[in-house]
């Protein structure tokens, strides 16, 4: 079955159980949001797709292969990118750089790569650098390239982030609080690129604070409380459950 | 500039010993030489990967017993050797670089510096690959085309090898692996998050750094003519890791001129053996009270002092 997908999937943390018993699946093309109070356990949820958390139980599936218990790099070759709310960007590496690394994804960087020139891996790093250049287009810091990340703004520093995700062009993108700190302004092209992404067939679950970014970008909504998923539907539906909980 | 500075510094080396002259002269730029190998493998461990060894002069170690044993043992050509010195130190330096899978930082500093010094003392007791503390005399010079080369031929050998250095290492910089190296030295969650291998690429750092270490310890033995553990200690490893601290993680330019910098103020110090680890450590000290902005910091106050005396009057 295609799709990022848990199954059953609870975490315990030294006895108090973060997640229980969640089950969803993000399908290709599809935008599922999840919200929920702080503490709900939305960012574990995020971490357990991405392979940063392994499930104390159930599975994680991608594209119907069992990832459970896998590190962030077979996550991440098997197509799962994901964000960070606290956004982690390679401090001392230039923007172009930093983008690259998300182009990089599926290679395997390696010495020979390194020392033994080769006609078809000079086009390799051509098409990556294109690549990472257009994903920069994108997210409007093309003419940053060369700037070292230190330097940027914190919205400028988000939109670099993204740009990394999209540059390594995802089969799924795992977006936590891509909005946060970002003005009115610059949301608008967020919302933008991250429509066209999925219309484009990424299958992406966002967890966002900003009520009118999830309404209109999402397809369905989980709402969750206390570590598990209490509601599903369409965001009001899911927002009014949650609000009728005691 | 950055594309200059290692033109500049290599210019240097190549003219300097010619200006200085003799054998002393050429003597000083293969020393030279084998520092600034030295410290461009240490830029691979701890300058890309961003990994605290205090182990590289130990490894280098390898690289000269390898040499002087097959040589003066075997009786191989240093040229024979040579690949076997790498291959050994590159071996050894994954073995040094496997805590560096669970540990970072100064602990992981701690532990190589146990690595170093059990090394150090495997060169002592090992008597029969090492001859122990009396080390192993009597290394053949480097033979090019059937010929026996002198100060000046063997200073042109260590300046291909340093070149061919120089070229490899920056052919890493600018390459997709320097690049995951650079990432995971920033942030290795990221850098795991986008499909880099983290511990594999970790390990592959100090198996290049201490390779590269094994080509300076193959020069060093041919240099010297002669191998003891006291050449590999502690005190040659600090000397390292100042190079780096000078020069900034991950600039190569930078660290061929340090290298040769402290080459030359090293064998100025000579003389003066009794002062010459007090200058090595106060060195160190002015490098990191630079680096953590002190120097500024203190001018700063020293300035705003003066002016409020100044506008008190």
């Amino acid at each position: 079955m295609n799709g990022l997908q848990l199954v059953g999937v609870s975490k315990d943390f030294a006895g108090v159980h973060a997640v229980r018993d969640v089950s969803f699946c993000v399908a290709p093309g599809e935008m599922v949001g999840l919200v929920g109070l702080n503490g709900s356990g939305k960012t574990t949820v995020v971490n357990l797709s991405g392979g940063a958390s392994v499930p104390s139980t159930g599975r994680v599936l991608v594209d119907g292969r069992d990832l459970t218990g896998r590190a962030p790099p077979n996550f991440a070759r098997a197509g799962v990118v994901r964000t960070f709310q606290g956004l982690r960007l390679f401090e001392r590496l230039s923007v172009l750089d930093n983008v690259l690394i998300g182009a990089q994804r599926s290679t395997r960087p390696s010495l020979a790569g390194a020392w033994i020139p080769h006609a078809g891996r000079r086009r390799q790093a051509a098409a990556l650098r294109d690549r990472a250049i257009a994903a920069l287009e994108d997210v409007g810091m093309a003419s940053f390239g060369a700037t070292p990340v230190q330097a940027l703004s914190h919205g400028q520093r988000r939109r670099v982030e993204l740009a990394r995700a999209f540059a390594a062009e995802p089969a799924y993108l795992v977006l936590d609080e891509p909005g946060a700190g970002v003005d009115p302004e610059q949301k608008e092209v967020l919302a933008g690129l991250l429509a066209a992404h999925r219309d484009a067939g990424v299958g992406m679950l966002l967890v966002e604070h900003d009520a009118g970014l999830v309404e209109r970008l999402t397809d369905r909504v989980l709402g969750m409380a206390n570590g598990a998923v209490v509601a599903e539907g369409s965001f009001a539906e899911v927002t009014t459950r949650l609000e009728q909980r005691p | 500039m950055r594309h200059q500075l290692p033109a500049v510094a290599l210019a240097a080396v190549v003219l300097v010993p010619a200006w200085i002259g003799g054998r002393r002269g050429y003597g000083l730029g293969t020393t030279a030489v084998i520092a600034v190998i030295l410290a461009l493998g240490y830029q691979v461990t701890y300058g890309f990967s961003g990994q605290l060894s205090v182990a590289h002069a130990p490894l280098q170690g390898l690289g000269a017993y390898a040499v002087a044993n097959l040589t003066t043992s075997a009786h191989w050509s240093f040229w024979a050797t040579l690949p076997v010195a790498v291959l050994v130190a590159a071996a050894v330096g994954v073995v040094v670089g496997l805590p560096g899978l669970r540990v970072r930082g100064d602990v992981l500093a701690l532990v190589t510096l146990g690595a170093g010094e059990i090394l150090q003392n495997l060169y002592l007791n090992t008597e029969r690959f090492t001859r122990g503390s009396d080390g192993i005399a009597g290394i053949p010079p480097v033979s090019v085309l059937g010929r026996a080369v002198d100060g000046r031929g063997l200073y042109v050998v260590g300046l291909g090898l340093g070149l061919s250095t120089l070229v490899a290492v920056r052919a890493l910089r600018d390459s997709p692996l320097g690049r995951s190296w650079m990432a995971l030295r920033d942030d290795e969650v990221a850098a795991a998050a986008c499909g880099i291998r983290v511990g594999r690429l970790r390990l592959l750092a100090f198996a290049v750094g201490a390779g590269i270490a094994g080509v300076a310890g193959a020069l060093y033995a041919v240099q010297d003519q002669f191998v003891s553990s006291v050449s590999f200690g502690l005190g040659q490893t600090v000397i390292v890791v100042l190079v780096a601290l000078i020069a900034g993680e991950g600039r190569i330019g930078r660290t061929v001129a340090a290298a040769i910098g402290i080459t030359v103020l090293v064998d100025r110090l000579t003389p003066y053996a009794d002062v010459s680890t007090g200058v090595t450590g106060a060195l160190i000290l002015a490098v990191v009270a630079l680096r953590l902005g002190l120097f500024r910091v203190g001018f700063d106050r020293l300035r705003a002092g003066v002016r409020n005396v100044v506008a008190a009057r």
